[in-house]
Parts: structure tokens; C-alpha cells; sequence
């Protein structure tokens, strides 16, 4: 499965986010999306799920151009983790799973015994299969999260876009949930994900892709791009970089000679 | 989390609630008919039988309970449904059927009607299709709009609510205070009093025709609650199916109101009620409240027709039984958290 952008241009009226984006990722990979926020990151995904109108340019779903794909189609190509949110009424974890299902539905049907068996062996994959019967909201963030997970497993789409899937979780839930998602693109998925967090870009992606302003500011492996002069471009403020030689891990710190953000009183 | 062994079982339970209802309603009235005449009379027209019961038994039976347990157990379950599936399809628990305005401009419909006193027939008519007309104009007033829909309609359907609502209130101004006004006064208020048989073959057909893609929808309004983005890209159609919905909703609205004036909370809290007993899966809560609608709507009916030597307009038993029983509501789940 291979996803392919070519020139793709968005603007909300006047606004122009997206000033034609380029790339191509290819399954088995896990692709990280940083950038600041309102850089276009969001506005990428939307277009590429469908949920946006009005783009120019082209995207590709193994060669197919994904704007003549209907809604069902679509979800079996390309399935969504959105951030973590409340929802007005409540569900098992096996019935939110179950959701996932739906594209495989005739759309006055029930999901059935076979849809049920997908659903649980989807749990399986993300090993949260004693959840099943849980109350939804009664779980905590990171295992709502790898529900998520496991519902855009049961969609059965070799594309998974996720936005910001972290955010709002504690440090723990952060690596339990992106070991997860890790160990998916190894099995063969593709996995784009958006995050604010570079260290969890050095530890997980296979690729990083940064979006400046609308426009791909470099894509490539981590520790061969992202360098102190790109983090700051991104951010707004000095980084250092810092390598664990044993590990062959880069991480970043903030500069300590910053200047203070707040007046002194 | 209800496993499903245990939701069959209070499902069944609800299926029992609403025939003892529906069969105990025959029973009570001024009238009364006991249980064996019932049985009798009804049997009588499948089986030859010795009749053993007078004329009047036979036409209070047919002629004016029979329309009435019918109309009042349809009119409750459709009312639960619309209401449930607007819960579902604007995210919101705090919705009920008349969000989009299809009861004032039924009301206003009828109100026109008895204004101009174009008979009992076609005020039910005029209701009707003023009812459909309000939810017409709300749905052409969001179409223009592109973000946020749910809002938008939600807004839109207060605007024309109130707009059906300011010529309700001028037709009464206006109209002969000593027997229009109270025709119109006493016609909001509610009542399947003067239910007839014709009624029931009118209003009947749309309700059930409303109710039938509701729940045929029904787990489409479980992913739908997640919101119209993420819907999508679960396959969903989120524009198709609350039209869908909306159409459904409006046609069980508008027809209820139609024949019955303005009933209010049982769309809003039949829902609610239903959610306690099986939980929030519109899979088994979606036919729950139409079965509790409409064992809510009979009893609430006899109440109605007993509790005082004149009937007691039903819409004003259901604010007094639904408001409250929804204060009970919040605060047990505020109490939970």
C-alpha cells in the first residue's frame, strides 16, 4: 500500500495552509509529522481522510485517486485514531471497537457474529482483550487510546492516520501507547502520525516529515535531519542536541541560555 | 457493562410492561369493561360467541378505546424514538423531538385551522403539514452553512420554533375569545380525549413509517455519536443518515401532534429512562424507548381519563410526571460522579 501526494493545496477563504505538499510513504513505516501548531498538520490529514473539500493537487491511494472514492471506500483504504475525546453516551470497549467495523456493513445492518470475532481479535493485537467488556469511559486514557487503536485495526486498512494520539496521556500511557503503535508498522502497516514531542520522533518514527508554514520543510530519517537549526525553525526556541553513544539515541534539550519569557517583576 | 444474556432479559421484561399496559388500558375508564367482556368482545370477531354483553360495551370498546390505546401506545413510542435519535444525532442527551421546530409549526398549523374553522380533518392536515414545513425551512437555512452543521441546525430550528410560536400566540390574540381561543387554548395543551378511529388511520401510517429507518439506522447512530469527522472515516455518511433521521423524526413529530396537540418530555425523558434499564447501545436502547414510550404514554392516558371527574389534558400529566422524574435523573448522575 503506498500513499502518494502530489502538490496539494488547501485554504480556509483567504487563509492558505497547505502551499503544496509532496511526499510519498510506503507501508511498513511508522511517519511522524511534527510542526508547530497551525502549520498545516491537521488541515493534511483532513484532506487526505476525505473530510476536507475544495483541495487542489492529487493523492494517491495505491495509484487510486482517493477524490473518487466514496465514504466506504475510503474507510477501507485509510482509517482515523483521532485524539483522545469525551463522548455524550457510553460503550463497551467492544461495542467502540466494533464501530470500526461498520464500512464492511450494508447500511441497514447490524454487525454480526463475524464482525464481533474481528473486533476481539483486533484486541488481541493490541493485547487489551481483558478490557472487552469494560465500560468505555470507565478506562483510563492510555487504554482508551489503544481501544482507538484496536478500532482502526477491525477497520482492516493498511493505512492508519493518527492525530496526536498522546496528547492528554501520562508519561507511561505516552510509550505504552507508541510501542504499540511501533510494533503495528513493523508488522506492515503504515502509520502517520502527527506529535509535538521530538524525543518520541528519535525514539519510534522510521521517517519524519516537517511541515513549515504549509510546505514539507525536510522529511527523513530522524537522527539524520532534525538538527538544531530545523528544531528551531519548527519551535521558535534553542535546542540543544545530545547523543546517548551506547544507545545510538539523539535527544533534545532546551538551551539554557534562553532568554526568560517572563518579565522580571 | 449489561451482558447481553442480562439486556434480553429486561428487554423482555419491557415487551411485558407495554402488553399489560396496552390490554389493562382497554379495562379503565368511566366506562369500565371488565377484564372478561374484554376478552369476550374481542374474541368475538374471530369466533362465533353468545353474546353476553350490551351494544355500549361493544361501542365504548371499539369505537372509542380501541383508537385511543392505539393512538396513545404509537404516538408514546414514536415520540421516545424521534427524541433518542436526536439525542444520537446531535451528540447532545439534552435533545428532544421538537428541537427542530416540527411541533410549533404543528401547533401553528393547527392553530390556523381551528382559526378558520376548516373542520376536524383538515386541522390535522394543516398541522401536519405545517409541521414538515418548519423542519423544511430549517434544514434549507442549514444547507447554507458549512462548519459545524449540528449547531447551526440546533439554532436554526430554535429561530423557526419561535417564529411558528409568535403566530400561535398572534392567532390567539386575535381570535374569538369565546370559543376559538379556548378551541386553540385547550388544543395545545394535548389530549387523545377526542381520538376517533379516523385519527388513528391518519396519524398512525407516518409514525410507524417514521420510526421504521430510525431503527433500522440504529447502529449507525452509535458511530454517528462520535461526531460527523470521525463517522466518516468509519465509512459513514454522516449528512445521509441524519437526513435520514431528521425526515423520520419529523414525520412522527408532526403527525403526533397532528391529532394529539402538544406532548411534551416524553421524548426527552423516555430516552433517558430507557438508557438506565439497557444501557447506551442504541442497538437495544432504541427499541427499549419505543416500548417504554409507549407504556408510558397509556398509563400516563388513564391518569388522564381517571384522575378527575373531567379528562386532564395528557400534556400537562406528562410535564408533570416528566419534569420531575428528569430533575431525578441529573441528579442521580450527578450523584454517580
Amino acid at each position: 500500500m503506498t500513499l502518494q501526494v502530489n502538490d496539494l493545496y488547501f485554504s480556509y477563504k483567504s487563509n492558505e495552509v497547505l502551499n503544496g505538499i509532496s511526499f510519498q510513504a510506503t507501508e511498513g513505516s511508522l511517519l511522524c509529522v511534527l510542526g508547530r501548531n497551525g502549520a498545516g498538520k491537521s488541515t493534511l490529514f483532513r484532506c487526505v481522510l476525505g473530510l476536507l473539500k475544495g483541495w487542489r493537487g492529487q493523492i494517491l491511494i495505491d495509484g487510486v485517486d482517493a477524490s473518487e472514492l466514496s465514504p466506504v471506500q475510503l474507510a477501507g483504504k485509510i482509517s482515523y485514531i483521532p485524539q483522545n475525546h469525551s463522548t455524550a453516551f457510553s460503550y463497551s470497549v467492544l461495542d467502540m471497537v466494533l464501530m470500526g467495523t461498520t464500512a464492511r456493513l450494508n447500511r441497514f445492518e447490524n454487525p454480526g457474529k463475524q464482525e464481533r470475532k474481528l473486533a476481539e481479535a483486533s484486541l488481541d493485537l493490541v493485547n487489551i482483550r481483558h478490557l472487552r467488556d469494560r465500560n468505555f469511559q470507565g478506562i483510563s486514557g492510555g487504554e482508551q487510546q489503544l481501544v482507538l487503536i484496536a478500532r482502526a485495526l477491525a477497520q482492516q486498512t493498511r493505512v492508519i492516520i493518527m492525530d496526536e494520539p498522546c496528547s492528554n496521556l501520562d508519561y507511561g500511557n505516552q510509550i505504552k501507547v507508541m510501542k504499540a503503535v511501533k510494533d503495528l508498522a513493523k508488522q506492515g502497516y503504515l502509520i502517520i502520525q502527527s506529535t509535538h514531542n521530538p524525543e518520541h520522533v528519535f525514539l519510534f518514527a522510521d521517517e519524519v516529515m516537517v511541515i513549515l508554514d504549509g510546505i514539507i520543510g525536510a522529511m527523513g530519517r530522524a537522527d539524520e535531519i532534525l538538527s538544531e537549526e530545523l528544531l528551531r525553525e519548527i519551535y521558535g526556541i534553542h535546542v540543544n542536541l545530545h547523543e546517548i553513544k551506547e544507545r545510538r539515541l539523539k535527544f533534545c534539550i532546551p538551551d539554557q541560555r534562553e532568554v526568560s519569557y517572563v518579565e522580571a517583576l | 457493562m449489561k451482558d447481553s444474556k442480562h439486556i434480553k432479559i429486561r428487554m423482555s421484561g419491557l415487551a411485558v410492561l407495554l402488553a399489560v399496559c396496552f390490554f389493562g388500558s382497554f379495562l379503565m375508564g368511566k366506562y369500565a369493561i371488565d377484564p372478561v367482556t374484554l376478552v369476550k368482545i374481542l374474541l368475538s370477531r374471530v369466533v362465533e360467541l353468545p353474546v353476553d354483553w350490551t351494544v355500549q360495551d361493544e361501542t365504548v370498546l371499539f369505537n372509542v378505546r380501541l383508537p385511543r390505546v392505539i393512538m396513545g401506545a404509537v404516538i408514546g413510542g414514536g415520540l421516545a424514538c424521534a427524541g433518542a435519535a436526536y439525542q444520537g444525532i446531535f451528540q447532545n442527551p439534552m435533545v428532544s423531538p421538537d428541537i427542530l421546530g416540527a411541533s410549533n409549526g404543528a401547533a401553528f398549523g393547527a392553530a390556523l385551522g381551528l382559526f378558520f374553522s376548516i373542520g376536524y380533518q383538515a386541522i390535522s392536515v394543516s398541522a401536519f403539514l405545517f409541521g414538515i414545513m418548519a423542519v423544511v425551512i430549517v434544514l434549507a437555512i442549514s444547507r447554507r452553512v458549512k462548519f459545524n452543521v449540528t449547531l447551526e441546525l440546533i439554532l436554526a430550528g430554535i429561530m423557526v420554533g419561535s417564529i411558528f410560536n409568535a403566530g400561535v400566540s398572534y392567532l390567539k390574540l386575535v381570535a374569538d375569545p369565546t370559543d376559538t381561543l379556548p378551541a386553540i387554548t385547550y388544543w395545545l395543551m394535548g389530549s387523545l380525549a377526542s381520538t376517533r378511529t379516523q385519527d388513528v388511520f391518519f396519524a398512525g401510517p407516518p409514525i410507524i413509517i417514521g420510526i421504521l429507518p430510525i431503527l433500522l439506522l440504529r447502529w449507525r447512530l452509535n458511530v454517528l455519536t462520535m461526531g460527523d469527522e470521525e463517522a466518516r472515516t468509519m465509512g459513514i455518511n454522516a449528512k445521509v443518515v441524519r437526513t435520514i433521521v431528521i425526515g423520520g423524526a419529523t414525520l412522527i413529530t408532526a403527525a403526533a401532534v397532528s391529532v394529539s396537540g402538544l406532548i411534551g418530555w416524553v421524548g426527552l425523558v423516555i430516552p433517558h429512562f430507557a438508557r438506565m434499564i439497557v444501557g447506551d447501545d442504541y442497538r437495544v436502547m432504541l427499541p427499549a424507548s419505543v416500548l417504554l414510550g409507549s407504556s408510558f404514554l397509556l398509563v400516563v392516558d388513564n391518569f388522564a381519563r381517571m384522575l378527575a371527574t373531567r379528562e386532564i389534558p395528557i400534556g400537562i400529566l406528562t410535564a408533570f410526571i416528566g419534569a420531575p422524574f428528569f430533575l431525578y435523573l441529573i441528579l442521580k448522575e450527578g450523584g454517580r460522579q
